[in-house]
């Protein structure tokens, strides 16, 4: 008999190709080596959900926004923003191109008021006696795939914001 | 970083739930171990997703649960110590046609078991044709005649 090439084998029917075994377990090693930088990096937060390296944080004066950069569409993500007061109230201001791709879930701590325009929307917090600036969380869930910008207007300046929304 | 540990833990508690109920546990499927099989899918989908529906969790939970598989494998290939403690090892219970009542009671096996297992694959008529049935792993009884 002859010996044992690709597909043939000697005494059994059968469609061995140790070749293509061989080439095959290559790129299976290949993937799993593959697989776990993924899992690495989704770990460390590429792919959104938290993670270490894609906490970000904003400052202008006074106030101060933290935020993830990596989100995912229709996933949760928060915006913590400090913000200074004057007055007794505290204003936040979101440019309204932001909101519309963003659905906001939850305020807390809930607004006293809110004031809306064709450009803005800003959210109004009555301070407690003796304070001088307001830790607020926006609760947010992404409405659209891509790049999210937003300018946060407060007493003490503007916090430019970017987040990538992935599928 | 939270899909990949939520995709952990449920692995684990999986393993350890299955490990620890027997080896016939899911081995002879039946139809209500298949409706079991379908609630408790239904019941980690949540845990597993949290209300993230996006395809990048998806991803990203298929992915890790599958590496951890692989890692687990590679691991148990090299060591007999943590391929029994993860895989389980053989149980013979029935030895030159004589039955061993106590293993057979603890993995919950019957004489009738046994018997329909030789039977359906070896065309055994009685139990003293029987030189070896062995519970795997698995939980499938292998039948070696006399």
């Amino acid at each position: 008999m002859a010996g044992s090439r690709a597909g043939q084998q000697p005494g059994l029917q059968i469609g061995v190709d140790p070749s293509f075994d061989r080439i095959q377990w290559r790129v299976e090693r290949f993937a799993w080596i593959l697989m776990a930088l993924v899992i690495l990096l989704a770990l460390l937060g590429f792919f959104g959900g938290g993670g270490p390296l894609m906490r970000a944080t904003e400052r202008s004066g006074d106030s101060e926004v933290r935020y993830n950069r990596m989100i995912r569409f229709q996933g949760q993500t928060r915006l913590e923003i400090t913000v200074p007061g004057s007055g007794g109230e505290a204003r936040i201001t979101f440019n309204q191109p932001f909101l519309a791709d963003m659905q906001i879930e939850g305020i807390h701590p809930e607004p006293a008021a809110v004031r809306a325009g064709s450009e803005s929307v800003t959210y109004v917090f009555e301070l407690a006696e003796g304070e001088e600036s307001a830790d607020v969380s926006f609760s947010l869930r992404p409405e659209k795939i891509g790049v999210h910008s937003a300018n946060i207007v407060t007493a003490s300046g503007t916090l430019s914001v970017w987040q990538l929304a992935l599928p | 970083m939270d899909s990949v540990l939520r995709a952990l833990t449920i692995y684990l508690i999986l393993m350890v739930v299955f490990r620890l109920s027997g080896k016939r546990a899911l081995a002879d499927v039946t139809t209500f171990d298949f409706i079991l099989l379908l609630i408790i899918s239904e019941a980690t989908q949540n845990a597993l997703l949290g209300n993230d529906f996006s395809i990048t969790n998806a991803a990203i939970v298929i992915l890790t649960l599958v590496t951890v598989d692989i890692a687990l494998s590679l691991v148990t290939a090299r060591s007999g110590r943590v391929e029994k403690l993860l895989s389980d090892v053989p149980t013979i219970v029935v030895e030159d046609g004589k039955p061993i009542v106590d293993r057979m009671a603890r993995l919950r096996v019957s004489v009738d078991d046994v018997l329909e297992r030789g039977r359906t694959t070896q065309g055994i008529e009685r139990l003293e044709q029987i030189k070896y049935a062995v519970v795997e792993r698995s939980g499938a009884i292998s039948v070696i005649p006399m």
